[in-house]
């Protein structure tokens, strides 16, 4: 390719990434202004809008609600998805081909669907509205992550590790403790971040199930978003944006470039 | 204890046919399944389920679950042109931001499939990363971005393109924006992916044949991908015709599409037959075109387009 | 002495396929058995059954003469070494090879003094912080095997254990797994179809053919004495004829008619007239008499032929004989300097043998 049109699919290129991280960039720059009003590029840098969050309650109770959420939701989802995937890759039992085509369903599904199907379930059983209510759509929505990315690095595993751990003495359990899942850990790592992340950004499922009081951050963000758009909405926002960064930066740090074995198991 | 039953060969490396290693304990595998089946079945496949049984209850004023079937809601929509225009402006934006997410993925799909690999990564995370910013979020830099005092008007009058701020929040032009900004992110990664299984050496044949290397590319790779291109677009049009928070906050309570639609009549008119309907063409629509664009990007990958 | 292993009449099938069929198998205490024989024979199946990882339908399993039956593999006390080495990837060398006494809670201190000594013994020491993904094939064989015998196995299993290896490496291995086994006495249970391993490794060698276990012996009395024609076939070379029985001839050997060749036969056993054999020659054990050499001994079978191909395998030439009535013969001689020149295609040649050289058969 000439120099001239490599140039030219460079600067496209160069054009198309900085329209991905255009708006991004642009809320985490407008949280840190000065002025009342939404102002971009800012005049003054300030971190009022970080200081000034403890005057927003709702803010404040949306955020933890959605962090305490999310990790409820990756932990349901990591060992449900975990357990399921062991049984799809590794057992037999009635139903396995049903389940295993079933279990990408809700990926398939537009999130505002199901978000009103639940909302019209949980309506039909006349429960009262609660947390459990946003932890099951939450769950149901994230774990085919888990389940595929658990299962991926399953079936990366020779299954005559766990009958050489056997012959050499351990137990099923003790077999697939010490052995199987050690190696399947990046998977269900990845599963779970996933599904923390999806839990704590989720606005499709969580729109249909929220009450006055249970409101996650993300819906927190829209209402004010619709009402007007106020640089307080930025900080908050960026805020989000940090937990899941750091989130992933652990992850990485957590499961490691393959160092512990050469060929291991992909993530 | 017996082992008469047959058993098939054992999914993962390693187990001879003769006998798997899993499900020596022949319960086991139910007992792990459960909490997944029952997820699913319970917050799930049930909920869905009802749903469209909700879709053929006649709604009647005043009588929250009256009884009967009819197809009365599925022929109110699609009997009445302000929903079947809901429909029709829900497809063509769909079309226009498949089209444009395509166009504008291609070029950074081709970068990242067949470019050297410094810095690669850094680019495949810019890529990624709207991915992991909630939706709302990213809308909300688009309307600050947008606003008639935004840095894009800013730039414009600068620039002397224009006289006066253009209007972009609460029209199909923003909200344009603000999908194709949504979509791109799947359409660049599912183009890589299409991209990559085109083998290399196609090209390296035809430009030793005298081809440049833009002739080759147009010649012979860009025709393989197509089939990929095709199953992509269906993805990213599945998504868009699926989005919410886009065309609800950019778009204004003016703006209707099929999504903020159902949302209204769900949660506002409270009319739930109507809505389960509504949201059953929306289901219909969506999950068919994924499903579809999941066996055409699954075969891509399986066939890996090179002759 | 009560054997390592018994196999009293094992069946197993899956489905309508017959997997092993009234197999049964000894392995004494100290000895090493090598169990050989072609892809899908129910070798590999018989291990599982034997590891406790597969349920046989009838027949017994005894360890060191008690019954195992109902034991889960991990009760059974057994050294396994598997094709691909199994060795766990994200343990270090030293973790792998102290699994076994870890399930066993031996003390941190001893365990660490049995893993040296293990390693010692595989020529590994040194490489105890060293994860599997780092070593060579050859090496990863030896911290399996290692593995295995630490925990002072009753009875060692190894599963083709050779087969991912070069040549030369599988050669080296050999004779240091038949060392190691030597050194520690332990009984050893090898499975692998490969003949050549089995005639230079094996104390004994159970033959197994579609789930049947054909022919236990020696290395040598299964090679000069072959019970059945696939037996003959699969351990080395041998020129096969099949004929009728037509007589005795008297001191245990009797006179067989293989389409018009006349040959007499040595076998212990009884015959009637008019039976089917088989009757297989090894290559090697048949003389090339050259024109002007001193007739044989009068009880040898002798025949006529033509040579129609030289084929030289360095330490031996190889000749393809044309007889009159019609086999084709491979006759091996040895290269070696005072043999008489070499004889070229197209040369007429008689050949000898030896009756106790001629094995019969019955034809299945």
């Amino acid at each position: 390719m000439s120099r001239r049109a490599r140039l030219l699919l460079a600067a496209v290129n160069g054009a198309i990434y900085a329209f991905l991280l255009a708006p991004i960039l642009v809320v985490v720059v407008v949280s840190f202004g000065d002025s009342a009003f939404l102002q971009f590029p800012p005049r003054r840098l300030s971190l009022r809008w970080y200081t000034d969050l403890g005057e927003y309650p709702d803010f404040v109770q949306s955020f933890w609600l959605s962090l305490g959420l999310a990790a409820a939701t990756a932990a349901v989802a990591g060992v449900v998805g975990t357990l399921g995937a062991f049984a799809l890759v590794r057992h037999r039992f009635p139903g396995r081909r049903l389940l295993g085509a079933l279990v990408m369903a809700p990926v398939a599904l537009p999130g505002l669907v199901t978000g009103i199907a639940l909302l019209q379930f949980f309506s039909l059983l006349r429960t009262e509205p609660s947390i459990a209510r946003l932890l099951a759509g939450h769950v149901a929505v994230t774990v085919p992550y888990v389940v595929r990315s658990v299962a991926a690095a399953l079936a990366g595993v020779d299954r005559t590790l766990e009958d050489a751990a056997r012959g050499l003495g351990a137990s099923p359990w003790t077999a697939t403790r010490l052995v199987t899942l050690p190696l399947v850990k990046p998977g269900l790592v990845a599963g779970a971040v996933f599904s923390f992340i999806l839990s704590f950004d989720n606005v499709a499922v969580s729109l249909f199930l929220t009450t006055p009081r249970l409101v996650p951050l993300p819906i927190q963000i829209y209402n004010y978003v619709e009402s007007s758009a106020r640089p307080i909405i930025a900080s908050i926002s960026t805020l989000q944006v940090a937990i899941v960064v750091m989130l992933l930066a652990i992850a990485e740090r957590v499961v490691g470039f393959s160092r512990r074995y050469v060929g291991g198991v992909e993530p | 204890m017996t082992g008469g039953r047959p058993r098939p060969p054992a999914t993962g490396r390693g187990a001879p046919a003769a006998a798997a290693s899993g499900g020596r304990v022949p319960r086991t595998g139910r007992w792990l399944a459960a909490p997944l089946a029952f997820w699913l079945a319970a917050w799930f496949l049930l909920p869905v389920a009802l749903l469209l049984a909700e879709s053929f209850r006649p709604v009647v004023i005043g009588q929250p679950t009256p009884p009967g079937l009819t197809l009365a809601n599925y022929a109110r929509f699609l009997g009445d042109p302000f929903y079947r225009g809901t429909l029709a402006a829900t497809l063509v934006l769909g079309a226009a931001v498949t089209a444009l997410a395509l166009a504008l993925g291609y070029p950074v799909a081709y970068g990242l499939a067949r470019g050297r690999h410094r810095g690669r990564a850094v680019l495949r995370l810019c890529v990624v990363a709207p991915l992991l910013v909630s939706v709302v979020i990213r809308t909300y830099g688009w309307i600050v971005l947008l606003a008639n005092n935004g840095a894009v008007n800013q730039a414009l009058l600068a620039l002397g393109l224009v006289d006066q701020p253009v209007k972009f929040l609460f029209t199909h032009t923003g909200v344009l924006i603000g999908l194709v900004h949504f979509a791109l992110p799947v359409a660049i990664l599912s183009l890589v992916g299409v991209i990559e299984a085109v083998d290399r050496s196609l090209e390296d044949a035809a430009r030793g044949l005298g081809a440049g290397a833009w002739r080759a590319f147009w010649a012979v790779t860009f025709p393989l991908t197509l089939p990929g291109v095709a199953a992509g677009g269906m993805l990213i049009f599945s998504l868009t015709v699926a989005a919410f928070v886009t065309p609800a906050l950019m778009g204004g309570p003016s703006l209707i599409v099929l999504s903020t639609l159902i949302y209204q009549q769900m949660t506002v008119t409270l009319e739930w037959g109507f809505g389960a309907a509504v949201a059953t063409i929306l289901l219909v629509v969506a999950t068919g075109l994924f499903l579809a664009a999941q066996r055409g990007l699954a075969s891509m990958r399986g066939t890996g387009a090179a002759a | 002495m009560t054997p390592a292993l018994e196999l009293l009449g094992v069946h197993k099938r899956y489905g309508t396929a017959v997997a092993l069929e009234d197999a049964s198998l000894t392995v004494p205490d100290g000895r090493l058995v090598f169990l050989l024989g072609p892809s899908g024979c129910g070798k590999t199946t018989t291990l599982r059954i034997v590891s406790g990882f597969v349920q046989p339908d009838r027949g017994e399993v005894r360890i060191g003469g008690a019954r195992v039956d109902g034991l889960p593999p991990e009760r059974r006390g057994l050294g396994m070494v598997f094709q691909h080495y199994a060795l766990f990837p994200h343990l270090t060398v030293a973790e792998n090879v102290g699994f076994g006494l870890r399930m066993r809670r031996v003390p941190a201190a001893e365990a660490r003094r049995r893993v040296a000594r293990a390693l010692a013994l595989v020529r590994l020491g040194g490489l105890e912080s060293r994860l599997p993904g780092a070593l060579s094939g050859g090496q990863q064989q030896r911290v399996a095997l290692a593995r295995a015998i630490v925990i002072e196995p009753r009875l060692l299993l190894l599963d083709e254990p050779l087969s991912s290896l070069d040549a030369r490496l599988r050669a080296e291995m050999r004779g240091e797994i038949r060392a190691i086994q030597r050194a520690l006495g332990i009984a050893t249970l090898f499975v692998t179809h490969d003949q050549e391993e089995a005639l230079t490794m094996a104390d004994e060698i159970a033959v197994m053919a579609g789930g049947r276990v054909v022919q236990v012996g020696p290395p040598a009395d299964l090679y000069d004495r072959p019970a059945t024609r696939f037996v003959a076939e699969f351990l080395g070379d041998s020129n096969l004829e099949r004929g009728t029985v037509t007589g005795p001839a008297g001191d245990g050997r009797w006179r067989v008619d293989c389409g018009g060749l006349a040959l007499t036969a040595a076998a212990p056993r009884t015959w009637t007239p008019g039976s089917r054999v088989a009757v297989a020659v090894r290559p090697e054990r048949v003389r090339v008499r050259r024109p002007g050499d001193p007739g044989p001994e009068s009880p040898a079978n002798t025949c006529p032929g033509v040579i129609e191909e030289v084929i030289f395998r360095g330490a031996l030439r190889r000749y393809r004989v044309r007889l009159p009535h019609g086999s084709l013969w491979s006759v091996d001689e040895p290269a070696a300097g005072d043999v008489p020149a070499p004889l070229g295609a197209g040369a007429a040649v008689t050949l000898g043998w030896r009756p106790e050289d001629c094995a019969a058969i019955p034809d299945e």
